[in-house]
């Protein structure tokens, strides 16, 4: 348990070069793609047709200044901050409930997934805690079971993750926002797999989870049941709860196999709601078509599988726990934004790293690629 | 312990199963992007062209480009139907439901909307309210509002309402030839008359626009934008001359007043094209008004169903002179004679007598003068319009020469003219007839036409024996006003030789000039003509002679004729009924101004001339003639008549009369007072003496 120096290195290369070139390719795709789908919205309710592609630009420039910061952090730093990352985290989740009247929660269309900062009734920037919580049990899961392997076979430390995950769950889901909530339980999960947790712990832990999910839809009654059924056939009720999914599908249909061509999506002229953001993909397939969207997905493929190998090569366990924390976190984002635009699952708030229109979450991502980034760095050096 | 939690993590080595659980992971991401992929493909390839036809079908928009609907014009050029620009208001009601953000709130709004319409348009801000507010997503709030009115409604910039350019059909001549001209209906298609004849030329083709449009229906300068122009529709020039309907309509609805009739109906031809040249029916309605009932009619109007209300106006918009039939009478002897010596049946110099009745196999049948006429030339036979002279001639020429004349004049067919719902004329057929029906047709009873075919008939007669084929158009002229289609003279046939022809217009110049159709006579003009006064067919024989059709057909000038005027009055109820009372003199007025409307100048004969300086004038003989015979004679010389003893009550005595005052060929002042005096006919009496 040699203590490591922290160095601040300046340079950006000697990492993993794969994480760094399907980073850009994304952004870049995401500029254009947020550009696109959000041109005819930012027009007639904004009336300014570079209105979101400003915004996206200023948050990706953000978003790469704290990627080089993040790579050149060495990654070990997180370890130390992780247990005051998880509490500072489950603090924020706890400010969501504070009195509307202060300012600081922000609640939109009855949920409540916001704070601003400064605190008041607007102006300033907003943020989800969530969206941070997923970062902080990364971080926390990691230094749990680094810090102490022995923590992955014992039960008691098990159970501990389990609780911090299951606390985080309830925080989050009362604002209500089931799909981070879900994310960040998933994330712990695929990190205890990582981690090495006996296939039995893991088959109960999915076990039970799998119950509860069945059990909030029937303790949820029928607003939940409606949301899950709709999507088995969202054309039974296209012009209610069904409207967004079967927009996105004649958006994905228009497109067919090579697309209208970039710019000329007429989906996007307000059939589709939230088209530059959760349901952006539908957009791209109309311009781009099936090869495009596949392409796309390739990238991803491309990105998770180097996030895997920079986690397989770390030269800790920390660093390997880090490295598939975030690669899972992103691999969920997509996997669960693709199921939801392709009427596969439930529809649920899920952005699509760094292509949505995202913010701040697209600056966490950053962040979190800027670490992974930094993981390879410190893998490579440690062959050297 | 506090410590350890701000511990490095650092250092613990990764092991082979921490590996494997990593590519364990990793297969499983890349078995749920192989199921999403496939489950894509489903989506974009699969199911692609159904999801872009859906979605193509939400952001295109397919709307009409109205073409303008073409003119219909007299045929000097001036304007009888019209289309005018107009904008008709319609309402989004989900707009106007959905503003505001409560219930209270959105009724508030919606209210006040509704008062602001209503003064704007002037109209019940209640009905407004309720218009606004109904269940239908798009409803109409107002038509047929002016430019004025809807650019205030545009600057209101009231919620979901909108406002649309129309087009209104407009007819600036009012009531004028109403139901020859016709109606369209909302949509702009032509309902009845010339608007529904000519309605495929007149309306034009609509254009069309397909327009990529967003969720709120604003157009996308992208995507798909593909406009096909409308094309207008061609002007129709019509044969009617407003100069010459603008006459016939005043002395028609003057006459309709004068003879207490239940309505005139005068038709005016070039018979030597067979246009139509005016067509009046005394019992018009305004077409820029078309559902309002006729004055009079409105406490009646508002009690009925809605189908009695169809009905009501079905029979208010319709054509008498070429949708009805009814029996000539009198003026179908015209034609008898004409076929009779068409083949040489008969000639002009034969005569024929009359003894007041005849018995015909089982059935007598009567002059209307029971006394009888005696002895008559061809001329004066007609002249006097007697039964059994024309019963004689169509017994000579018998039945197939007879049937073969009716066909060769157009009867036994529709004319054709270019007016939709043309009636076929009535009779019976070659089979059917016998010896009693073709001795009652000869007379015109028995036989029903409408006053059209029976024009177009008697215009054979005055242009030298052609049978033409009427119309109400001239011709078509695209909205560059080329001409597309022109209609002239169209001879269907010739139905009677020209020798034929000028030997009936020299007898219908001696009806009008010595028979009884005096009150028709012109002076410095050769005018011809025919009465008639028919009974009209009813359940088990024939109506009273107070319910008749008074009918008058005329030709004018004889010697180069240029109208043929028919006048019909149906059931006058003034005390002299008769057409030659009731038709001639109105047919007088009609030919009288018209001829002057045509600047034909009149050419009095040195008779004329003198009696026109002299005032003075010769007292007819009027011995042996019955009522009908003493009216057309006295007017003729410009006399009046007086019956001593007079009669009351009954209003066509049948009289015969035996002696008069002053003796026939005195000279006297015109206007003077002729007394009749005469003997009663007693019908009954001479029913047993048969």
């Amino acid at each position: 348990m040699a203590r490591k120096k922290i160095r601040i290195k300046s340079r950006f290369g000697e990492g993993d070069f794969g994480v760094v070139i399907t980073t850009l390719i994304l952004s870049i795709v995401g500029i254009v793609a947020v550009f696109s789908a959000s041109y005819y919205s930012a027009l007639s309710k904004e009336g300014d047709p570079n209105y979101y592609l400003k915004n996206n630009l200023m948050w990706m420039a953000i978003g790469w200044v704290v990627f080089i910061i993040a790579a050149n952090i060495d990654y070990h730093i997180w370890s130390r901050v992780a247990v005051i990352a998880m509490a500072g985290s489950f603090l924020l989740l706890l400010l969501l409930f504070t009195p509307k009247s202060l300012g600081i929660a922000v609640t939109i269309n009855n949920a409540t997934r916001w704070i601003r900062i400064p605190p008041g009734s607007g102006g300033g920037i907003t943020f989800m805690p969530g969206e941070i919580c997923k970062i902080a049990i990364i971080f926390f899961i990691a230094w749990f079971y680094a810090s102490k392997p022995s923590r992955i076979k014992g039960i008691k430390g098990n159970l501990i993750v389990l609780g911090v995950a299951g606390a985080a769950f309830v925080l989050i889901f009362k604002q209500p926002n089931l799909s981070t909530a879900g994310i960040v339980v998933l994330i712990a999960a695929g990190m205890m797999v990582i981690a090495g947790v006996a296939w039995k712990g893991i088959i109960g832990i999915v076990g039970l989870g799998a119950a509860g999910f069945v059990g909030l839809i029937v303790l949820k009654g029928s607003y939940w049941l409606k949301r899950v059924t709709s999507f088995f056939d969202p054309f039974a009720d296209a012009l209610g709860d069904g409207y967004q999914v079967v927009q996105g599908l004649l958006a994905f249909g228009s497109g067919g196999v090579t697309g209208v061509g970039i710019g000329r999506s007429m989906q996007k002229a307000l059939y589709l709601p939230e088209c530059f953001s959760d349901f952006i993909l539908p957009i791209i397939g109309e311009e781009v078509g099936f090869i495009g969207v596949m392409a796309l997905m390739a990238v991803y493929l491309v990105l998770i599988w180097r996030g895997v190998l920079v986690s397989m090569n770390s030269k800790d366990l920390f660093g390997t726990l880090l490295a598939g924390g975030i690669t899972l976190h992103i691999a969920l984002q997509v996997i669960l934004n693709v199921a939801v635009v392709s009427a596969s699952f439930p529809p649920t708030g899920v952005v699509l790293p760094l292509v949505s229109l995202g913010g701040t979450a697209t600056v966490l991502f950053m962040a979190e690629l800027g670490i992974l980034y930094n993981v390879s760095k410190r893998s490579s050096e440690k062959e050297q | 312990m506090i410590k350890e939690l701000f511990r490095d993590a650092g250092g613990t080595k990764v092991t082979h199963k921490n590996r494997r659980r990593l590519l364990f992971v990793f297969f499983i991401i890349v078995l749920l992007f192989a199921a999403l992929s496939i489950r894509l493909g489903w989506h974009m390839i699969i199911k692609g062209e159904d999801y872009a036809q859906r979605a193509l079908n939400q952001q295109t928009n397919d709307s009409t480009v109205t073409a303008v609907r073409g003119e219909i014009i007299d045929s000097k050029g001036n304007a009888l139907a019209v289309s005018a620009t107009t904008n008709t208001i319609w309402v989004r009601t989900p707009t106007v439901r959905g503003n505001g953000e409560t219930e209270a709130e959105i009724e508030k709004n919606a209210r006040e909307e509704a008062a602001a319409l209503a003064e704007i348009l002037g109209s019940k801000e209640d009905d407004i309210y309720e218009t606004i507010t109904s269940k239908s997503t798009l409803i109409r709030v107002a038509k047929h509002v002016d430019d004025d009115t809807a650019d205030k409604i545009r600057k209101a910039d009231l919620p979901g309402i909108e406002v649309v350019d129309d087009v209104k059909r407009y007819y600036p001549m009012g009531s004028f030839a109403s139901q020859i001209i016709g109606l369209t209906n909302d949509d702009g298609d032509g309902m009845t008359g010339l608007e529904l004849y000519y309605n495929r030329r007149l309306s034009g083709l609509n254009g069309r626009w397909i327009t990529s449009k967003d969720r709120n229906k604003n157009s996308l300068v992208y995507g798909t934008n593909k406009f096909y122009s409308a094309q207008d529709g061609y002007t129709i020039v019509s044969t009617i001359d407003i100069g010459i309907q603008y006459i016939v309509e005043e002395i028609c609805q003057e006459w309709v007043v004068k003879s207490q009739s239940d309505r005139v109906t005068i038709i005016v031809m070039d018979p030597q094209t067979a246009d139509v040249l005016a067509i009046a029916q005394s019992d018009e309605y305004d077409p820029n008004n078309p559902r309002a009932p006729r004055a009079g009619d409105e406490e009646k109007f508002e009690k009925m169903s809605n189908s009695e209300k169809v009905a009501y106006w079905n029979k208010m918009w319709r054509s008498f002179a070429f949708c009805d039939v009814y029996e000539p009478g009198s003026t179908f002897k015209l034609l008898t004679t004409a076929i009779a010596l068409d083949a040489g049946a008969i000639t002009t110099r034969d005569s024929f007598y009359c003894g007041g009745y005849q018995r015909v196999a089982d059935r007598v049948i009567r002059c209307w003068n029971t006394g009888g006429h005696g002895t008559q030339s061809l001329a004066a036979a007609v002249g006097n319009s007697c039964n059994m002279a024309m019963v004689a001639i169509a017994q000579k020429m018998g039945k197939n020469t007879f049937y073969n004349g009716i066909e060769a004049f157009g009867l036994n067919k529709k004319t054709g003219v270019d007016y939709p719902g043309e009636a076929e004329n009535m009779m019976y057929t070659r089979a059917q007839a016998n010896i009693v029906e073709i001795s009652t047709m000869s007379f015109g009873q028995g036989i029903a036409l409408t006053p059209i075919s029976l024009v177009t008939a008697v215009s054979a007669l005055a242009n030298g024996g052609y049978l033409l084929e009427p119309h109400l158009i001239k011709e078509i002229r695209d909205a560059d006003s080329n001409v597309v289609e022109s209609y002239g003279r169209t001879v269907k046939s010739v139905a009677i030789t020209a020798q034929t022809a000028s030997e009936m217009l020299d007898i219908m110049e001696y009806v009008v000039a010595e028979g009884g159709a005096g009150k028709a006579k012109i002076a410095g003009y050769r005018i011809g003509g025919k009465t008639g006064t028919a009974n009209k067919p009813v359940a088990g024989g024939y109506s009273s002679d107070r319910d008749v059709f008074a009918s008058f057909i005329g030709v004018a000038p004889i010697d180069d004729p240029k109208m043929v005027v028919l006048v019909v009055a149906d059931t006058p109820k003034v005390k002299n009924n008769q057409g030659s009372n009731v038709g001639a003199p109105c047919a007088k007025e009609v030919m009288e101004a018209v001829l002057k409307y045509m600047n034909i100048q009149p050419k009095y004969t040195e008779a004329e001339l003198k009696k026109l300086n002299s005032s003075k004038t010769t007292v007819p003989d009027l011995t042996g003639d019955d009522l009908e015979d003493v009216i057309g004679k006295v007017a003729g010389k410009h006399l009046e008549y007086v019956l001593s003893p007079a009669i009351e009550g009954e209003s066509n005595p049948k009289i015969i009369v035996t002696d008069q005052y002053p003796k026939p060929g005195s000279e006297v002042s015109k206007g003077s007072t002729v007394t009749v005096y005469y003997e009663l006919v007693d019908e009954e009496a001479e029913n047993e003496a048969l």
